[in-house]
């Protein structure tokens, strides 16, 4: 038999009987016979041959399986693509696989554009949606009064039917090439140790890009049982579907249950049709398997099995004994061993690779012999997990082969261990590898998270000596402050720790830290000069402890010098490196210091009580500011990631709880993402501490180990947020912003200057910055050029301000004019001159590794400028007036009483007070009424930012537009020479327009 | 219009203009001003039945001020008004308090308008005020060039920057006469052109030196019923009108074609209804809320009805000034003193003080038996105050 006439058999069996419930659609299996005939007739007439691959691309529907069937008649290989897919990783299958066909959804197009030209295999594209592109057939077309005459397939049992691509943890994907025995027999095997009947009903939500959702599928036809197919996992309506439909089972992974256990709605609804759920892929924690029975009083059978071996090769029995723990035990019709290095059966309760035999074994993976030989070496498919099988003949899996540790001959599964270490009180996760070791050939040695800091390696170690055979022990410990590294679905990358060696990770830098060597270093730069003034002493300093060292200060009437090693100090002072730092820093006190031993002094203490004078203030290196919360939400909106978000519309809540938590939405409508404090009906809810939070978002926490350990509880559609690890950019922690420093801005003036600004010029500008790196400059431009100097040099006009006050000013973050007419700014000189200097030179960037970020991620500043006119509502005749922007045009609506046109819109006739209606396109092109050169501006109150002047407004008379309706507008800058009233513009608009004021960069005159 | 009952001002209380009042906080910059009202006044807060507060919203970035300063004003356990229609606020408040008198509600009425501009951040409060959509990417606060362009325009440059600066100068000898003004610069006319050359500019021919401050003080007026008024003051200036006249939008007010500004509008509707038809020569002083030199020169001729260059003529022939045909602002107007929610109530205290002959040493040399006060903001907001030294008939 193959899968065709399996199909065949099935639709004369149950005909008129309901086989897919799809949302509104009811498939019967003689409709369902009938489609797959139809499109296996059209697929024939398209050119399709026997043994061609066509890809299927389509998220759960009738279509999707309709598209297998028919393939699978006219003897040609379905081939499934995995939806969550991103496009180079299709592209490398279409490659890989050569298909000639593909029938993709509508969905998925994007993915094709990106990747169509590098896919010269491809042939033939049929399309399941609404509007099919050109060149592109549609499903529907084929479908829609195509011929049904019965196809018969003639494929041999040996045919391939599917090549399903695997995303192994190593290398690339692989083509596994799955025969119609492989189905027919997986099928065979768990129908019979289900115990499955005629007119059950399975509630289908896994992907059916996946051999589970596939097999249950093909299962069901073979008994008549009724599949509520749905496209995905939906924790909202998963009971209600359930007491609809009146489900009897489902099969599903373990993150699954944990939802489902979550949700209080299922207490709405009638669940007593339930009578068991399988569980595969992952195993499931006692504690959830044990809650679910109590809970719905419904067994979770376990089971195991690869898409190697078709689906399933062992499963707990549905009525027998189950073993929680345990994969269960062998499908009828194959045969699971488990086999030695040498091939050999181990005896029970010792472990062993699982290996499989019988017909559910694959053909081989495509193209790829070796890789085939090796996995199906000796008649066996080696599966590469260990397990070991108990005298009952339960099999439970005890690791990966290749995770496996040789210890002096013993072999030890660090499973065992890390599964050990995991139940003590402390521990959170433990991740144990070999070694390398001279004596051994390997060692043991453990990571550990730590739920409990005061957990030491003793007590790891104390642990393991008390439930674990003495060879197994692990003889290094190390207590990971930052998490594991982990893969994308939360699998702990053994193979990446195993890089680390016996040193561990390379620990990440720590924020700058206070050091003596820093304090004595920066010791020069801070001689106040008042304080050491008639003062000559040689001081010396004994610095005990880490990070010591012995230094002299040596002081010469107001000169100082700080050498290292002690130089005839005529006062020395001995003390801790720790202590030595918090005198400085002003934490303890020095006197209490030195009365409390702590700071020894032998010589002439009097010179000691001066020298408190010496110095400035230290200030301590800026660390890194903290990540927060706020920041992590306040940046979304920057990081949007346009694929990501791109037809997804929902609104995410997130509890942050514990200290620098709060409540957010991102609201994500069809593209656009808003996120808002305070919770806003979201679909999703998040919960989760602060402190997680921002581990998750910077990585070191992975999101869904967070959600199965607990640590981060989700609320409502699950199936959304999956979607949202896609819509952001990765987030960049705010990088420490070096001081601006007054030199700095001197220093830079030169490679700063404005040659428009500058020309025609010729004057000395001085500048007294006083306090705290101050100092006093002279600007002397010279028609043209710039020379900065020190000091002053006979200078026209003088400006005297703080060195705090200039900084601010040049940041852009006080307003100069302010500082002026407050006093803060003085001016002394030829004050007109000043005006002029406003224009000399470029903007200051502060020495910010910021700054080149911005550079390198220009959507954070685009948005920020376009965020500004859109944070109000527009109303409709605003709205339109904005939309149109997009298409370049220019709308104004006419008072239908005195016929005045209003630019921008307005819903009523400022003059005659009746509602205006009528629109009028206008312009674009028109004349200077009136222009305004704006020299000042002040700091924009929401942003802080200060617009860089001047600039020109002006109210543009547009074509069409007489008298006073005229629109206000900025003009391009360069046309400062030639503005006038009368002159001739035309906007000059932006390639990217979102409906915005900003749409029109600016006018610009017409030469 | 004829009003229910007639309303005098019979105290008016100022505090010092300055940019920045670090001295006191808001409650007593303001109980300088109420103290000084109710002084002059003759009466206690005792004898107060209502008080109207206002200044313009937000600028303080302070919600509901009237309660904190309620020490300040000495509104304790009395009915309270806040008023905030933006630059108009000060004579929104004199409106406000003489419908309360006029109305019976109350015979005395104390109204305190205040601003204490160095604690908050007047740009902010106005370019997100009234259409932030479009004007916050082009306006630079308070500040536009385009009269003084179009006044260039019409009039020729030389005239009419002579003009402004010569307004600017007047209003400064003016200043300087009220020791209570902010700026008090001690401008020359020899000084004319050398400011026009290097004042530094702000946006187009507007320069700082034509300008408005940003000040810190309060004012506070005390109104009283005829019979009230009567007993208690000597000579209470009587408000024989007002009106308010509002432009809504701001746009398609610039242009080529004449509008009918809103000062005009009101102007033209006041003086009719009160059967002024020459008010150059009916009217004897205008305290004009004129936010630059550029305004108040454009805006004489709006408000007197004039035509073509009748108004610049005022200002080059000293009409303007304290001791000539017509004075415009002896205090030295809004150019030299401008705590902006007090600013429009300084304007109708100025004109009272004129008429009341307690203007001291900026008392204009002559009677005063009609004054007219304006007081201006928002897009296009006007409030125009007729006051009377005669009891209203």
């Amino acid at each position: 038999m193959n899968i065709g006439t399996y199909l065949d058999r099935s639709a004369e069996t149950y005909k008129d009987a309901p086989y897919l419930q799809f949302y509104d659609q009811t498939v019967t299996f003689g409709d369902f016979s009938r489609r797959v005939n139809i499109l296996a007739n059209a697929l024939k007439a398209q050119g399709f041959n026997k043994g061609d691959f066509i890809h299927v691309l389509v998220q759960n529907s009738p279509e999707t399986l309709i598209a297998y069937f028919a393939i699978q008649k006219i003897g040609a290989v379905a081939g499934p693509i995995n939806g969550w897919w991103k496009a180079p990783e299709v592209e490398y299958l279409l490659n890989d696989s050569q298909g000639r066909g593909l029938i993709i959804e509508d969905q998925y197009l994007p993915i094709l554009d990106e990747i169509r030209p590098n896919c010269p295999h491809l042939e033939t594209v049929i399309e399941v949606g609404a509007s099919p592109r050109e060149g592109h057939i549609a499903f529907d077309d084929l479908l829609q009064g195509g011929n049904d005459q019965p196809v018969v397939c003639e494929s041999s049992e040996e045919d391939t039917a599917y090549i399903f691509y695997t995303s192994g943890t190593t290398g690339n994907p692989k083509g596994v090439l799955l025969s119609h025995r492989n189905v027919l027999a997986d099928v065979a095997g768990v129908t019979e140790s289900l115990g499955l009947e005629e007119k059950m009903t399975a509630l289908i939500f896994l992907p059916l890009f996946h051999v589970n959702a596939m097999l249950s599928c093909t299962f069901a036809l073979g008994i008549g049982l009724q599949i509520v197919l749905r496209r995905q996992f939906s924790a909202s309506e998963f009971w209600e579907v359930v007491d609809q439909y009146k489900v009897n089972f489902w099969s599903a992974v373990p993150a699954v249950y944990q939802i489902l256990l979550t949700d209080p709605t299922r207490q709405k609804y009638d669940l007593s049709s339930l009578q068991f759920g399988i569980c595969g892929a992952a195993p499931l924690t006692e504690e959830t398997a044990n809650r679910f029975q109590e809970i719905f009083d419904i067994p979770i059978v376990e089971g195991y099995g690869l898409t190697e071996a078709t689906c399933v090769s062992t499963l707990n029995p549905r009525d027998g004994q189950r073993k929680v723990g345990s994969i269960g035990l062998p499908l009828p019709g194959q045969e699971v061993r488990l086999l030695d290095e040498d091939g050999q059966e181990v005896p029970r309760n010792t472990p062993g690779e699982i290996c499989i035999r019988g017909d559910v074994v694959m053909k081989g993976y495509f193209n790829r012999p070796e890789e085939t030989a090796e996995t199906l070496a000796d008649g066996f498919l080696h599966t590469g997990d260990v397990g070991v099988m108990d005298d009952d003949g339960y099999i439970f899996i005890v690791d990966r082969i290749k995770d496996m540790i040789i210890r002096g001959g013993e072999n030890i599964y660090p499973k065992e261990i890390d599964n050990l270490l995991a139940t003590h009180p402390k521990i959170q996760e433990a991740a144990t590898l070999g070694v390398p070791d001279d004596t051994m050939g390997e060692e043991v040695k453990v990571y550990i998270i730590a739920l409990d800091d005061s957990l030491t390696e003793d007590e790891v170690v104390d642990y393991c000596r008390e439930n674990l055979a003495g060879f197994k022990v692990p003889k290094y410990v190390q207590i990971l402050e930052d998490d594991f590294p982990r893969s994308p679905i939360g699998k702990v990358l053994k193979k990446e720790m195993r890089q680390w060696g016996l040193d561990g990770p390379a620990t990440a830098a720590k924020g700058p830290e206070v050091t003596v060597a820093d304090i004595f270093g920066t010791m020069e730069s801070r001689v106040n000069p008042d304080g050491v003034a008639g003062i000559t002493a040689n001081y010396g300093y004994i610095i005990t402890g880490s990070g010591g060292g012995e230094w002299t200060v040596c002081v010469a009437d107001g000169a100082v010098q700080v050498k290292e090693g002690l130089h005839e100090p005529a006062v020395t002072t001995t003390c801790a490196a720790r202590d030595w730092i918090a005198i400085t820093l002003g934490k303890l006190d020095g006197m209490t210091a030195f009365s409390s031993g702590k700071l020894k002094v032998e010589g002439e203490m009097g010179l000691l009580v001066k020298a408190a004078e010496f110095f400035k203030k230290y200030q301590p290196p800026a660390a890194a500011p903290e990540v927060t919360v706020a920041d992590i939400f306040g940046t979304m909106e920057s990081r949007v990631n346009p694929d990501g978000v791109a037809g997804i519309t929902a609104n995410y809540g997130y509890i942050i709880t514990g200290s620098g938590g709060g409540e957010w939405t991102v609201c994500v409508a069809d593209g656009a993402v808003q996120v808002k404090e305070g919770l806003h009906e979201p679909a999703v809810t998040t919960t989760c501490t602060a402190k997680d939070w921002i581990a998750i978002t910077l990585g070191k926490l992975d999101g869904m180990t967070a959600f199965t350990s607990g640590k981060l509880k989700v609320e409502g559609d699950m199936g959304l947020l999956t979607k949202a690890a896609q819509f952001f950019k990765k987030y960049q922690p705010p990088a420490a912003a070096p001081e601006v420093t007054v030199a700095d801005i001197f220093g830079t003036m030169e490679s700063r200057v404005n040659p428009d600004g500058v020309a025609g010029v010729t004057a000395n500008y001085g500048y007294i910055v006083t306090g705290t790196g101050g100092g006093e400059w002279t600007v002397a431009a010279n028609d043209g050029t710039v020379k900065v100097l020190e000091g002053l040099h006979d200078p026209q006009v003088t400006t005297t301000v703080s060195a705090k006050d200039w900084i601010a000013i040049t940041l852009g973050k006080l307003d100069g004019m302010t500082a002026f007419t407050s006093g803060r700014l003085k001016v002394e000189g030829d004050m007109g001159l000043l005006t002029k200097a406003t224009r000399f030179f470029k903007k200051y960037q502060a020495p910010s590794a910021a700054a080149e970020e911005e550079e390198a991620e220009p959507l954070v500043r685009l948005n920020q400028v376009l965020s500004i006119p859109q944070r109000f509502a527009t109303g409709p005749v605003m709205g339109k007036f904005l939309n149109a922007f997009k298409e370049k045009r220019i709308l104004a609506n006419k008072c239908p009483q005195c016929g005045r046109l209003q630019l921008p819109p307005r819903e009523v006739c400022a003059e005659c007070r009746v509602r205006a209606t009528e629109w009028v396109e206008v312009g674009p092109e028109g004349v200077i009424a009136t222009p305004d050169i704006t020299y000042y501006a002040s700091p924009d109150p929401l942003t802080g930012e200060t617009r860089e002047t001047p600039y020109i407004s002006a109210h543009f008379l547009l074509d069409g537009c007489k008298d006073h309706e005229t629109l206000w507008h900025e003009l391009k800058m360069t046309d400062f020479d030639k503005v006038k009233r009368g002159a001739r513009v035309r906007p000059v608009w932006n390639d990217k327009r979102v409906g915005a004021i900003t749409d029109i960069k600016y006018f610009e005159i017409i030469e | 219009m004829k009003k229910n009952r007639n309303v005098g001002i019979i105290g008016v209380g100022q505090s010092v203009y300055s940019s920045h009042r670090e001295e006191v906080n808001q409650p007593e910059m303001i109980n300088e001003a109420v103290v000084e009202a109710l002084e002059s006044a003759g009466v206690t807060i005792d004898d107060v039945e209502c008080i109207v507060h206002g200044n313009m919203e937000l600028f303080e970035m302070i919600h509901q001020p009237d309660l904190w300063h309620v020490l300040g004003t000495g509104a304790y356990g009395k009915e309270t008004l806040r008023v905030t229609t933006g630059g108009t606020t000060g004579a929104t408040l004199v409106a406000a308090a003489d419908h309360l008198v006029a109305s019976g509600l109350h015979d005395v009425v104390l109204a305190i308008g205040f601003e204490k501009l160095q604690e908050g951040h007047t740009t902010g409060g106005i370019t997100n005020m009234a259409d932030p959509l479009w004007g916050r990417q082009l306006q630079t606060g308070a500040l536009t060039g385009m009269t003084a362009a179009q006044m260039i325009d019409e009039f020729g440059e030389e005239r009419a920057k002579k003009v402004a600066m010569k307004y600017r100068i007047q209003m400064d000898q003016h200043a300087m006469k009220n020791n209570k003004a902010h700026r008090r610069l001690g401008l020359s006319p020899d000084q004319a052109e050398e400011l026009a050359e290097n004042s530094p500019q702000l946006v187009g021919e507007l320069r700082m030196i034509h300008m408005c401050s940003q000040s810190d003080g309060a004012c506070a007026m005390v109104f009283a019923s005829e019979e009230k008024a009567k007993a208690l003051c000597d000579q209470p200036a009587w408000i024989k009108d007002h009106i308010t006249a509002h432009r809504e939008e701001m746009f398609c007010i610039f242009g080529d074609a004449p509008v009918l500004s809103t000062h005009r509008y009101a102007a033209r509707k006041l003086f009719g209804r009160c059967g002024i038809t020459n008010p150059r020569e009916e009217i004897d002083l205008f305290e004009m809320y004129d936010p630059s030199s550029w305004w108040g020169s454009d805006w004489l001729r709006e408000f007197l009805l004039l035509e073509g260059d009748a108004h610049l003529k005022m200002i080059e022939n000293d009409e303007i000034a304290i001791d000539g045909a017509f004075p415009v602002n002896p205090s030295g107007g809004v150019i030299a003193s401008n705590p902006i929610g007090a600013t429009a109530m300084v304007r109708v205290a100025e004109a009272a003080l004129q008429v009341m002959g307690r203007a001291g040493d900026h008392q204009v040399p002559k009677t005063v038996n009609q004054a007219l006060a304006s007081g201006f903001g928002g897009t296009m907001w006007t409030v125009l105050f007729l006051l009377t030294r005669e009891v209203p008939s």
